[in-house]
């Protein structure tokens, strides 16, 4: 009981210290190396412990989390990348089916509204059940009346096909190659409607017309039928959860450790992790939770992997980064209600001068996360900013620093429309930008959802789990199922499926060599 | 906002039916109401819970975990779609 008087990081930290490993306690061998302790690591870790593996995660930062995590300000605890999860919070719902075995301590908050969408002339808020989600926009589309019905049947079945992983779906082999947009005019003529129904592409970061129907479809359903949701004590508490199931699983989890190369062999076989400190760790099975290039390029090496599949790296297009701006503000729930979510100035969605800003109150539903009399809002926005120069080389950090209080003087007078006299209010203000995401995750060039999600880079097209080299393994946004909390929790349980089945043979091998 | 009142059983029947068809992908004429979803029908687990998770949203009404393995019928799914819809009508 003492403990839930915790606030909630403080909870957490403690559990850190308990939890993690000292380097002194590290095992020269495992059955699998997880690197990188993001979701998609801590679900496939948390799996292969819980399916009798020994199993090592090595995570480069000090808390587990990737970019569902959180930092603290004076009191305030920032979520500081991934706010709302879809799907997760109930059991007979695919994300809430994935993560039932592993019986988390998390709990999930249900968002209702589940979003609300903001245009200059109107806003939506959109219910969370699936039924009145759709009589609502029937009302304001009476035209669009059976299209939209229609609609919202077909989005379903191929998130429905999506989840359900079966090879040679009919319906995803029709869509692979279909952006969003081209099935929005299929379906609808009003210009309106289509963009209400895209005001959430920025969960995924790209225009209607770029990103993968699939994409898209997965996105929106796991929201508005399976439900969103935020986790008590902020987003981190999920990665702490998973945590500590993984460790009582018998996992070892070694926190503030840099690997600095994965050992391979010429048959195509990784062998060992070397870290920072120059310990050698041998694993029978590896799995990269890490950016895929850094995987291949930096810490395998390019001479060491196969020419083509370096090609086809260096032929993916990244997804955007972000721009967040993190807000303590002395104010009551009044002027903050309703304010959550998706504003966009125009109906234009595919106009590149239309950035979306969205908005995240965590605190309305989540009292514990900052100072009594006080809210948390973050502001986030979703442009290709001049991340690079023509060269390809990062700006010089004084053009970065230039270019971050642009950014917030920009996103504080857009607020200050939104919420009057915010700007009086603000007692905490941080931001983030590229270079902290990629500081903090190391994802190429501060990218926020792996790989773009257009058609030719999701489903089929998306980089498999599987790689050049037969232990190997990829888990997280850069691989098969794509962006957001609930896809890499899929793609840590596929991985650790498969990593199993790697296992088995192996112990089967040797089992029968030793006969 | 579907109510009991205003919900005909047949309307009930028709509305399953066709959520399950859709689930299933196969024609709504074509399901035996009383034919085995597991054995006859090739619904694997997971389809199971898209079911009675399609019901629940369809009727806005929470049906427990505990009642999953009543559903093995389309003809059950419609019983208790009804069940809980009285017993929201009732409270």
């Amino acid at each position: 009981m003492e403990e839930n008087n915790l606030k909630p990081r403080q909870r957490a930290r403690a559990n850190y210290r308990q939890l993690a490993i000292r380097p002194a306690q590290l095992a020269k061998e495992y059955d699998a190396v997880v690197i990188g302790a993001g979701v998609g690591g801590l679900v496939c870790g948390a799996y292969l412990a819980k399916f009798g593996a020994k199993v090592l995660i090595v995570e480069r930062h000090s808390i587990p989390g990737g970019l569902c995590t959180f930092f603290k300000r004076k009191g305030f605890y920032f979520d500081a990348g991934a706010h709302y999860f879809g799907s997760v919070g109930d059991s007979k719902s695919f994300g809430g089916l994935l993560l039932r075995s592993l019986a988390l301590d998390v709990e999930f908050i249900p968002m209702d509204p589940v979003d609300i969408l903001h245009f200059p002339d109107t806003t939506l808020e959109l219910p969370r059940n699936i039924e009145s989600h759709i009589e609502l926009l029937q009302e304001l589309f009476p035209q669009e009346r059976e299209n939209i019905r229609a609609f919202f049947q077909e989005m379903l079945r191929i998130y429905r096909h999506f989840y359900r992983g079966k090879q040679n779906s009919e319906v995803l082999a029709r869509y692979q190659w279909r952006s969003y947009q081209e099935v929005l005019d299929h379906y609808f003529h009003d210009a309106r409607l289509k963009a209400v129904l895209s005001a959430t592409v920025g969960y995924i970061g790209v225009f209607p017309n770029q990103v993968s129907v699939i994409a898209m479809a997965a996105m929106m359903m796991s929201y508005f039928y399976d439900g969103g949701y935020l986790a008590r004590g902020g987003s981190q508490a999920l990665p702490d959860s998973l945590m500590r199931r993984f460790v009582a699983e018998g996992g070892e989890l070694l926190l503030n450790t840099a690997v600095k190369q994965i050992v391979v062999n010429k048959n195509n076989q990784a062998t060992s992790i070397v870290l920072a400190s120059g310990d050698e760790i041998r694993a029978r099975v590896f799995i990269s939770n890490a950016d895929a290039q850094q995987t291949f390029f930096r810490l395998i090496g390019e001479k060491q992997v196969d020419m083509k599949y370096l090609q086809s790296l260096k032929n993916y297009r990244e997804s955007n980064s972000c721009f967040i701006l993190y807000l303590g503000i002395a104010s009551g729930d009044e002027i903050l209600r309703g304010k959550r979510g998706w504003y966009w100035d125009s109906y234009r969605m595919n106009d590149p001068s239309n950035i979306p800003l969205y908005i995240a109150i965590p605190t309305l539903e989540d009292r514990s996360l900052c100072p009594e009399g006080h809210h948390i809002l973050t502001a986030t926005t979703i442009y290709n900013d001049p991340m690079l120069g023509t060269d390809g080389q990062w700006l010089a950090d004084n053009r970065w620093i230039e270019y971050k209080q642009r950014c917030e003087q920009d996103t504080l007078l857009h607020l200050d429309r939104i919420v009057p006299e915010i700007l009086k209010k603000v007692v905490i203000k941080e931001s983030a930008a590229r270079p902290t995401i990629y500081r903090y995750t190391l994802n190429a060039h501060g990218s926020m959802y792996g790989w773009e999600s257009s058609p030719d880079q999701f489903g089929l097209n998306r980089l498999p789990i599987r790689t050049p080299f037969e232990n190997l393994f990829l888990c997280g946004h850069w691989a098969s199922t794509g962006p957001g909390v609930i896809s890499v929790i899929a793609c840590g349980f596929l991985v650790a499926r498969k990593a199993l089945e790697l296992l088995q043979q192996q112990s089967s091998q040797i089992m029968s060599a030793a006969a | 906002m579907a109510n009991l009142e205003s919900l005909t059983l047949e309307q009930i029947s028709a509305d399953i039916r066709s959520l399950v068809a859709e689930i299933l992908e196969i024609p709504a004429e074509q399901i035996d109401g009383n034919a085995s979803f597991f054995e006859d029908l090739g619904v694997d687990s997971l389809m199971g819970l898209e079911i009675v998770a399609a019901v629940e949203k369809k009727y806005r009404i929470q049906i427990p975990e505990e009642n999953l393995q009543r559903v093995k019928t389309l003809n059950d799914t419609i019983a208790l779609a009804r069940e809980y819809l009285e017993k929201r009508a009732a409270a």
